[in-house]
């Protein structure tokens, strides 16, 4: 288990070095202050996540006027964006609060940090559906 | 099934049961976790992609040649981008209970999902292509 994880480490170039047995020369590099940047890296992406929400939401508010002529959607636009603020900013900040969980007290996620997401994708996704079954264009 | 957990409120018969409730053991990489939420993220942005291309698709591009041809491309990728929204939800939670566990990490149907739907669609895609008239 603990050779398959420094195995996993090794493979993927993650951490290469800074195992326990290196602990003291890691100390005095940033790698060895933070391992992997993997928290940074989980923040970047939530922004990242939020960003592509943000797209969607500016496609859907104006539409496609070269290709599709007056095909902006407002309401849904906004909602879509409003989406998009709300994973960059509550996505965001609820992984930088979980940071403190490097101390190892709890799992990083939890179910409900991750299930608004989900299901908030898979709603859009549903209106995305009833919208090309129900209302073509 | 929505966790109930507070801080402090783990109960070693819960334990088991719910990885949500369970207090990270030390020579338990946290690297590991974030790594597993960073492929949630990543499958849900390309959920996303789906059902927005999916919804371009039929909403906003001028109808093809063949009838119904729009939806014909554009239903199955919103369907696939709903799927895989919640589908990779699920997997972020097996892959978090193996690794609690100590267990091998669970295969995901996810990669030979898309990858069979995607290209299953891109046939529908070349074969209207191929029916479209010359102006098209």
């Amino acid at each position: 288990m603990t050779a398959d994880r420094q195995d996993a480490r090794a493979a993927s170039g993650v951490g290469v070095g800074v195992g326990p047995e290196d602990a003291e020369t890691a100390e005095a590099t940033l790698e060895g202050v933070r391992p992997g940047m993997a928290a940074e890296r989980t923040d970047l992406a939530w922004s990242r996540s939020g960003v592509a929400l943000l797209a969607c939401g500016v496609i859907v508010l104006r539409g496609l006027p070269n290709v599709a002529g007056d095909s902006s959607r407002p309401a849904e636009g906004l909602l879509i964006l409003g989406l998009g603020a709300l994973t960059w900013g509550l996505g965001h900040w609820s992984a930088r609060q979980r940071r403190t969980t490097l101390a190892g007290t709890r799992p990083v996620a939890r179910w409900r940090d991750l299930a608004p997401t989900a299901i908030g994708t898979a709603t859009v996704g549903m209106a995305a559906l009833f919208l090309a079954v129900f209302r073509p264009s | 099934m929505m966790p109930h957990d507070d801080e402090g409120e783990t109960s070693a018969t819960d334990a088991d049961a719910d990885p949500d409730a369970v207090v990270a053991s030390p020579q338990i990489d946290v690297r590991f976790s974030y790594a597993n939420e960073r492929t949630f993220l990543a499958w849900n942005r390309t959920a996303l992609a789906l059902v927005t291309a999916g919804l371009a698709i039929t909403q906003l591009l001028p109808p093809f040649d063949v009838p119904g041809g729009r939806r014909m491309i554009g239903i199955p990728l919103i369907v696939l981008g709903i799927v895989i929204a919640l589908a990779s939800l699920r997997q972020w939670r097996l892959n978090e209970k193996a690794m609690h566990a100590g267990a091998p990490l669970p295969s995901s149907p996810l990669p030979v999902l898309i990858a069979l739907v995607i290209g299953i669609t891109s046939i529908i895609a070349l074969v209207l292509a191929a029916l479209g008239g010359p102006k098209s």
